[in-house]
């Protein structure tokens, strides 16, 4: 069970760094995305980040819905409280999760 | 807060290529915004030209039987209600219907986006609190979440799908294609739901008053409805050079909010301004002026209408039961509940 858990967070991750480099291509988005890089424009010199808009978040998520199909409900969409890779991980995982085992899973 | 005030000096603003609506020709952003309100120029007059179709007279016409249908049902429905709010059960119905009609939304989306344009309501405020913020602009994504999902299943219609036509053949980007139908239901739900808002406190303050006008000269109660309540208080500009700013010196990069309250209620222009006059048509800014003019005059000039027609048939001592509270912000304001008492 833990290894299915952990199969699904590195699928997301890469998910995530697939999508990046479609949305921002891979002069932005290709050097190493964690969990602690950041969604948004950063002040703060030298921290990682993907630099998206909120049209870019959209535009990535709808990408990981097609390619994955990892659908996040779209009531589910926050900015303000997505800041990092990490947090979108959260909420894509837990779709893969609940996709994979289907309803009563 | 307002520094450019007056009938003269605000017409004069709003055309001035020295005050922008793009920060980024303010030099305070480094790209052109993906929103037609804060846009300028050529990209703007472009982006301005695939929407205006939808919001002209002729094409507006075809809905005015669905928004008497919609109007009248809206009223019969909240006059049975002891508990009615005008505003929530007569007056949204009627914009929704309009707004989501004229940009030829598909039915399944409609009372979702119904529901997030309600909670769009005062994104443009400068002053929201955090919580107010997260919610607008939370609703601003989703919205547009709905339309992406629509175009990526090629299900996109109406405006949206003229628009991905425009982004696909290079007239526009992709994200202003996915933006502006969200810009445009925003502006189609806030603005009208203001300006149909102050003309039936008008009406339930005024009964009397109100039907004189509305069975001598309804167009022009519209219109002055809008110049004496002005439901738009404020636009905001960025000035591109340092000059004359108006009543101030300006500087590249400065924030010049024009005070469209203040034009409306010059009283060199309108000798007794607070006062309608239904004696003649007169000018006023409710719609703003210039390159940015409201898309959506005509559309919510029939919108007003409808209303008016109905709001004529109601008997005095029926909307007297009714009392207004107000929802006042820097850029809009307009009655947040008309409860009957």
């Amino acid at each position: 069970m833990a290894e299915i858990a952990r199969e699904i967070d590195a699928a997301v991750l890469d998910g995530i760094r697939e999508a990046a480099i479609r949305v921002k291509g891979p002069a932005v988005a290709g050097g190493e995305i964690t969990p602690a890089t950041g969604l948004w424009s950063s002040e703060t010199p030298g921290a990682s980040s993907l630099y998206l808009d909120s049209l870019d978040l959209l535009e990535l998520v709808v990408f990981i819905e097609d390619e994955y199909g990892w659908t996040i409900a779209e009531d589910q969409i926050d900015a303000a409280a997505w800041q990092t890779v990490g947090d979108l991980a959260t909420v894509l995982t837990a779709a893969a999760r609940s996709q994979s085992t289907g309803p009563g899973g | 807060m307002p520094e450019i005030c007056g009938w003269v000096q605000c017409r004069t603003a709003l055309g001035d290529p020295g005050l922008t609506s793009d920060p980024r020709l303010a030099g305070l952003a480094p790209m052109q915004p993906n929103n037609l309100l804060f846009m300028d120029g050529e990209p703007h007059r472009q982006l301005r030209a695939l929407v205006t179709p939808y919001f002209t007279r002729q094409r507006l016409d075809g809905l005015a039987d669905q928004l008497g249908t919609t109007c009248a049902e809206a009223l019969g429905t909240a006059l049975a209600d002891p508990g009615a709010d005008l505003m929530v059960d007569l007056v949204e119905p009627i914009v929704l219907s309009a707004i989501l009609s004229a940009m030829a939304v598909p039915a399944a989306n409609r009372q979702r986006l119904g529901t997030l344009s309600r909670d769009m309501l005062g994104l443009l405020e400068p002053d929201l609190a955090a919580p107010a913020r997260r919610r607008t602009i939370n609703a601003a994504m989703r919205a547009i979440l709905l339309f992406e999902r629509d175009r990526r299943r090629g299900e996109a219609s109406g405006l949206h799908a003229d628009l991905e036509r425009a982004a696909a053949a290079g007239l526009i980007s992709a994200k202003l294609a996915r933006s502006t139908p969200v810009v445009v239901l925003h502006g189609g739900y806030e603005n009208p739901l203001n300006q149909l808002g102050c003309l039936t406190a008008y009406a339930v303050r005024e009964p009397g008053r109100f039907k004189y006008a509305a069975a001598s000269a309804p167009a022009l109660l519209f219109e002055e409805v809008l110049r004496t309540f002005s439901p738009v208080r404020t636009l905001a500009r960025w000035a591109t050079d340092n000059g004359d700013g108006g009543q101030r010196r300006r500087r590249r990069g400065d924030l010049m909010w024009i005070s469209l309250e203040s034009a409306n209620h010059d009283s060199d222009r309108f000798p007794v301004a607070e006062e309608m006059d239904l004696s003649q048509r007169r000018q006023h800014v409710g719609f703003g002026h210039g390159p940015h003019a409201c898309l959506g005059t005509a559309l919510a000039r029939l919108e007003g209408r409808a209303l008016i027609g109905a709001l004529a048939s109601v008997p005095d001592t029926t909307l007297r039961e009714f009392s207004t509270t107000w929802r006042n912000g820097v850029v809009a304001h307009g009655p947040e509940r008309i409860l009957r008492r």
